[in-house]
């Protein structure tokens, strides 16, 4: 029971001896899978689910990333948008992060092999009005989605997702492991 | 001739005004972000990650030496099939240690890219857009660390929480937190050892930048403000839609705000279907579709929804030709 307490503690961010708990949740198996239904009951709650989970996930991240796309028009950018503080976290979030979707990612895929369509959650565009900045004559139509994408719009988002992750680690402390985003966000099978 | 007292007064005051403009006192948090760019480029340590995000928990060892050429640094899974991946300076490598039917590398086809930073004046600027804030004192992987708060000035972006090690500026600890202060993601060390400190020494990214401009076809009417172009690409990839081998042009613009990124894809639909139209998300990742003078646009970045729709939103096409907007191309 003092077990299940220290990691819902650890769940909960209310302990800071963190350390400890994370090697052992590193380590120990009925850990993590209490862990994982820590999270699965979390998301349910808040609602947060994806409707459906992935089949061929990673093989269509592989894929993406074997069609990794070659610059044939790189154009004048900003060499002063971005201060120099963050460099190392640029290098560190590259460097995670193309570990991370290799390494990790791919293999989790492996790992868990969920049955079912992936984790891209798509909605109806929001209600929101448009920004005033917005005068064009023809704004752009919005038409609602199914709730359930098609899996051309996972493949396509997947592959914007890459090309986005594969560049935006250089520069942004956000991205210090972006793919792996990927598949953090989809339960493992084992806890259906 | 003799110099008067109060002339040297005046000039080693200046100086010491001089000095206190370029370099943060250290109860500040831009002394401690400076301390961690400093890190990177001086600092040859290893050490174990913990990511978590959801229920996704793994765990990394990283090795980082900086050599002549640049920065190394060395990634390698604690579990599961044994990879690793070499980053240095110009490619990304990943190696396979332990074949297995899982273990799978990606081509080698990772490009570092060109600097992009500059110096100090755009924390400056980075405070334009976020409160940055020394809350204080904790300690990761046995160290002694700073806690520094990012949070957004609006609600266009994320917020984040960085521990920095007290003795040497690394990034012991990182948080991504949403427009609800919720924790999306983290990152921390557990274990941390310094092998070696090195001088350091001038690089390209400490050479003055040279103003540029993005070009393009298209115009971003809305882009919250401090977010600048980084990166402009067009590539084409084989058409995963169809089964001919036809291949589908793709521009991107990469912008980021010096801590957020987001990227804007837009591609011709020439009579297909938009493959998005309206809202998606994964984890921390925002994205927006809409249908634009027969362009599929899609706006991606971590970033809240309602940013990424504002953008999508807010894309024209501009015909260089009569420079009218929204016209196809």
């Amino acid at each position: 029971m003092a077990d299940r307490e220290s990691l819902s503690a650890l769940f909960d961010g209310e302990t800071t001896d963190y350390a400890p708990l994370l090697n052992r949740l590193m380590a120990d198996p009925d850990w993590q899978a209490t862990w994982v239904r820590y999270h699965l009951i979390s998301e349910t709650i808040k609602n947060a689910l994806p409707n459906t989970l992935s089949t061929d996930f990673a093989t269509r991240v592989a894929a993406a990333v074997d069609r990794e796309p070659i610059p044939v028009r790189p154009l004048p950018i900003r060499p002063n948008a971005l201060p120099a503080w963050y460099k190392p976290l640029t290098g560190f979030a590259l460097a995670a992060s193309v570990a991370l979707v290799t390494i990790f990612g791919v293999r989790l895929w492996h790992k868990y092999l969920p049955e079912e369509p992936e984790g891209w959650v798509s909605q109806a565009p929001a209600s929101i009005p448009p920004t005033a900045l917005v005068t064009a004559a023809s704004p752009p139509r919005t038409v609602e989605v199914s709730a359930v994408p098609t899996v051309p719009t996972h493949s396509r988002l997947n592959d914007y997702w890459i090309n986005h992750n594969e560049y935006a680690s250089f520069n942004s402390v956000s991205s210090v492991l972006p793919h792996a985003r990927l598949v953090g966000s989809q339960p493992p099978r084992e806890s259906q | 001739m003799t110099v008067p007292c109060w002339w040297i007064t005046l000039i080693v005051w200046s100086w010491v005004g001089v000095a206190a403009a370029t370099d943060p006192p250290s109860g500040e948090a831009r002394y401690w972000l400076q301390r961690m760019a400093d890190a990177n480029k001086t600092l040859d340590y290893q050490g174990t990650i913990v990511y978590v995000q959801g229920v996704h928990l793994e765990a990394l060892r990283l090795t980082q030496r900086v050599e002549a050429q640049g920065t190394q640094q060395q990634i390698a899974s604690l579990s599961g099939p044994k990879r690793e991946m070499v980053i240095t300076h110009s490619q990304a490598t990943c190696t396979i240690v332990e074949k297995t039917p899982q273990a799978h590398c990606p081509p080698n086809r990772y490009k570092r890219s060109s600097s992009l930073l500059t110096g100090p004046r755009d924390l400056t600027r980075l405070e334009q857009h976020y409160t940055l804030r020394l809350l204080g004192t904790d300690r990761v992987a046995d160290q002694e660390a700073v806690l520094i708060d990012i949070q957004p000035r609006d609600k266009l972006r994320f917020g984040y929480r960085l521990w920095l090690d007290q003795q040497t500026g690394i990034l012991l600890r990182s948080m991504l937190l949403d427009e609800a202060d919720n924790v999306v993601e983290q990152m921390m060390f557990t274990h941390l050892t310094v092998i070696r400190r090195i001088a350091p020494a001038a690089s390209a990214a400490d050479a003055p930048p040279s103003p540029a401009r993005l070009q393009s076809t298209w115009q971003v009417v809305y882009l919250p403000a401090g977010f600048e172009p980084v990166r402009h690409n067009h590539f084409s990839v084989p058409n995963s839609d169809t089964d001919t081998a036809a291949e589908r042009m793709t521009e991107h613009l990469l912008f980021s705000d010096g801590l957020a990124s987001l990227s804007i894809f837009l591609e011709r639909l020439a009579g297909a279907k938009p493959f998005l139209e309206g809202r998606s998300r994964m984890g921390a990742m925002n994205a927006f579709g809409a249908v634009v003078a027969d362009h599929q646009v899609v706006v991606v970045g971590e970033v809240p929804q309602d940013t990424v729709q504002r953008i999508a939103r807010s894309i024209r096409y501009v015909d260089p030709k009569n420079s009218s907007e929204d016209k196809s191309p």
